[in-house]
């Protein structure tokens, strides 16, 4: 393994985050190492992707390789929130593209392949085990290749810390805060077989799925909880997001997770029926605690945070993947002025912190439930707000309001904008036909 | 630079290089550039960039406003209430 011992931008980890931002940097010519703790492809969870992430694969220039591959295709969303059935299509919004279900294994090895392709220097198997952050000078990473014993460094102009829920940066610096407005967990499996429910208002069989797109599934379980179902290729994601509280005293041990998670898949209503015909693929429970959690600093001298080693927020918007490379973007936007006028860091770093910012707390802040309060949020950032599409606008009033948090967005934009945006491009269902 | 030259840039760079699918016809110069979908978050910020190197200014992150890119009237105000970077006065 020939790993540089200098580069422009060294890059820990390859997710959706990494492998965006070595990508959009060698595009504009710099040299960049990624360095991947694992070998792609790797399991993650976060399969369901909406339309907006479209626009980053286009100046990636990865689009055709993902249509390529033949992920799921989702026509929308079939959401059971307190009773209520709500259906929505992206096509009503003018999407012309698919939405996708995506086994991430897959996905993020072609994100990762094409970094490669575009010139970036991407090594697997090498564990990043220090970062030096002189503020004086260069900075350099500390790693150790798979089955060595002895570590080396790379000094580099620039880190950006895409190790996902790992956060290397963020815990060595303690800039981590976690979320105690958002007291959840999440448990979730695969299911072979099930049935899913399509734009028809139908439940279909597995074995129809090439022939009739499914729907993203959800639905909420009681105090905020709530479970989603994502038809892949071959299997069926169905996961749990349950209160911390109500875990408390569900007291559940490590060894009852799978048991208990098949106990809570059959009592919820839908879900279980969309279950009946599948077999639960053995071992195949994970649980992910504590859940939520922001930093204090997304960036300082010589470094970037991005993806989920920034911050994570409740999935309930599928918008991880899209944060991922949002950040990703801005990393080596903000990179490339630095790079060009040194003299201007400080100014670009504010910027970048900004947007970034703006963008995880309206997130953060369109999340919120019974348990905070969206109002805390400023003016500056609600203006981030402002620079969506009136599509992308109306897309993500109609997946609140679906999830029961219409009045969080409804908050952050100007009075004369929410009549504009508050079109319910949705049909409300009596029941799903099975 | 005079009014009309920054605008005419503006106009060539935003309908050849910003917009994700090209116009018909170029933006007047009081379209609205976000709202009618010519400029969304990716472009601003490829904008901002031609914005600085064409012009020799510095955009500050409190200048990234709604407001301030709202039309081409409107970053056209933005460019021409700035001082040129240190250094660059004499560029173009
Ligand atoms: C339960 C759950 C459900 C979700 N559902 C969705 C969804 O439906 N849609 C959606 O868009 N998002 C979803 N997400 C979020 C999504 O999974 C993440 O936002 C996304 O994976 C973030 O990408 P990333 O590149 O930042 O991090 P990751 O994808 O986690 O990648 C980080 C990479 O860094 C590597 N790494 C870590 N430490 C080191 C190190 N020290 N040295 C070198 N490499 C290292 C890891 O091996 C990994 O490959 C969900 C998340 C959870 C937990």
């Amino acid at each position: 393994m020939n790993i540089p011992a200098q580069s422009d931008v060294v890059i820990i980890g390859g997710g959706p985050a990494g492998s965006m931002a070595a990508t959009f940097l060698a595009q504009k010519g710099y040299h960049v190492v990624l360095l991947e703790k694992q070998k792609h492809p790797r399991y993650m969870v976060g399969e369901s992707l909406i339309p907006q992430f479209w626009k980053y694969c286009d100046l990636a220039q990865v689009t055709d390789k993902i249509l390529a591959e033949g992920f799921v295709q989702k026509q929308g969303g079939t959401v059971v929130w307190d009773g209520v059935i709500r259906q929505t299509a992206f096509k009503d919004f003018g999407y012309t593209r698919p939405a996708l279900h995506v086994e991430r294994d897959r996905f993020d090895l072609i994100l990762l392949e094409h970094a490669r392709s575009q010139g970036a220097h991407v090594f697997e198997q090498v564990t990043v085990t220090d970062v030096n952050l002189d503020p004086g000078g260069q900075v350099d990473v500390t790693y150790l290749p798979a089955g060595e014993q002895s570590s080396r460094r790379i000094a580099c102009r620039f880190i950006i810390d895409a190790s996902g829920q790992s956060a290397l940066i963020g815990r060595k610096l303690a800039i981590r805060v976690h979320d105690e407005e958002y007291p959840f967990m999440s448990v979730w499996g695969y299911f072979n077989n099930s049935s899913y429910v399509a734009l028809d208002g139908r439940a279909h069989a597995f074995t129809e799925l090439r022939d009739t797109p499914p729907t993203t599934f959800v639905s909420s379980t009681g105090n905020w909880g709530w479970c989603w179902h994502i038809p892949l290729r071959e299997t069926t994601s169905v996961g749990l997001v349950v209160p911390l509280e109500q875990m408390k005293t569900d007291k559940l041990e490590n060894e009852a997770l799978q048991a208990y998670f098949l106990r809570r898949c059959a009592e919820i209503p839908y879900l279980n029926r969309l279950l009946e015909p599948a077999t639960y693929c053995d071992g195949s429970v994970h649980m992910l605690r504590p859940y939520s959690y922001r930093p204090k600093q997304l960036c300082g001298p010589g470094f970037f945070l991005i993806g989920d080693a920034a911050a994570f927020i409740d999935p309930v918007l599928s918008e991880g993947c899209l944060l991922a490379m949002f950040s990703a973007h801005m990393a080596a936007w903000t990179i490339d002025r630095c790079l060009r006028d040194q003299g201007r860091t400080a100014d670009y770093q504010a910027l970048f912190t900004r947007q970034f910012a703006g963008r995880y707390q309206v997130g953060h802040a369109l999340m919120l439930t019974g348990y905070g309060d969206a109002a805390k949020v400023n003016g500056a950032v609600a203006n981030s707000l402002r620079f969506d599409s009136e599509r992308e606008q109306e897309l993500m009033y109609v997946a609140l309001t679906m999830a029961g948090r219409a009045e969080n967005l409804l908050r952050l934009v100007k009075p004369g904008d929410r009549q504009r945006i508050a079109v319910n491009r949705f049909r409300t269902l009596q029941s799903i036909d099975f | 630079m005079s009014t009309q030259d920054i605008q005419r840039s503006l106009t060539d760079y935003i309908t050849t290089e910003v917009a994700s699918a090209v116009p018909d016809a170029p933006p007047a110069p009081d379209f609205p550039l976000i709202e009618g979908g010519l400029v969304d978050s990716l472009g601003l910020f490829k904008l901002i960039a031609f914005i600085e190197d064409k012009f020799q200014i510095g955009i500050l992150p409190e200048e990234i406003q709604f407001e301030n890119f709202a039309t081409i009237n409107a970053i056209t105000t933005l460019i021409k209430n700035k001082q040129p970077l240190r250094g660059a006065a004499k560029a173009g």
